[in-house]
């Protein structure tokens, strides 16, 4: 009986994992795969402990499994945010079929008042999102 | 506002860990279904959400939940903590999107954290 609930589990979660990577080959662009990475990858993630934890119903391997349960639920939604960031900043080509992008608004409404009035004014921020937009460029042709 | 007790807090936070849980569940099935199937449902778009958390650590934790809610994904946030930029998958209505993070997320967060 055991064995089947741990074999279900190890399938399910391997399954996700799957999913994910596929979900990384297949959808269109770089937001989209990180959707995939975040949910599906560690749900995967989770299930697998649970197997190893049944298999294994000792205290010491439950507490380090519900450690990484937990350091991996509160970690990949940082790591996919702050890739999603930089990929923005850097100006990734998203697909089709945008509705809106209003963070890509706002940063034009931001250069178009930069350029319209106040020289002189510079400050970090600005001019590291300048050198993150020209770098990015390059990376693109590059990549593309 | 108000110190609630330390008790309540926890309580609190175990039944948000609880629905964190259900969240991440309900999301990875999402995506699994949406992978899998030819995709014709997607609308993506980036839109701005007003926040009025005050401490860094509810921001945080909403900037998580949001990330692990089925179909969105946070971007950015603007440098005053006013805003922060949603990436969504199934955007059909703005409105009720915003909405949603607004009444679902926000609150749960503020009675916890903030």
């Amino acid at each position: 009986m055991m064995e089947w609930i741990i074999s279900i589990l190890l399938m399910t979660g391997s399954l996700f994992m799957l999913v994910a990577a596929i979900g990384v080959v297949k959808l269109p662009d770089v937001y989209m795969r990180m959707h995939a990475i975040t949910k599906a990858a560690s749900l995967g993630a989770i299930l697998m402990l649970a197997a190893v934890f049944l298999r294994y119903p000792q205290w010491v391997v439950g507490i380090e499994a519900l450690m990484v349960v937990m350091f991996v639920i509160f970690t990949s939604p940082i790591g996919a945010h702050m890739i999603a960031r930089v990929s923005h900043r850097m100006k990734v080509p998203i697909g089709d079929g945008y509705v809106m992008d209003e963070l890509q608004d706002e940063a034009d409404r931001q250069s178009a008042e930069r350029a319209g009035g106040k020289s002189g004014e510079t400050t970090e921020g600005q001019s590291g999102k300048k050198d993150g937009g020209k770098g990015g460029e390059k990376i693109d042709t590059g990549k593309l | 506002m108000k110190p609630i007790g330390f008790f309540v807090r926890i309580f609190r936070l175990v039944l948000f860990i609880f629905y964190y849980l259900k969240e991440l569940v309900l999301s990875s099935l999402f995506v699994a279904y949406d992978i899998l199937t030819p995709k014709d449902l997607m609308r993506p778009g980036i839109v701005a959400v007003p926040v009025d958390l005050k401490s860094e650590t509810a921001i945080i934790a909403l900037v998580n939940l949001i990330s692990m809610t089925p179909g969105s994904l946070t971007v950015d946030m603007s440098p005053d903590k006013k805003k922060i930029y949603v990436h969504a998958m199934y955007l059909y209505d703005k409105e009720k999107f915003i909405h949603k993070i607004k009444t679902e997320l926000e609150n749960r967060i503020r009675l916890i954290f903030d």
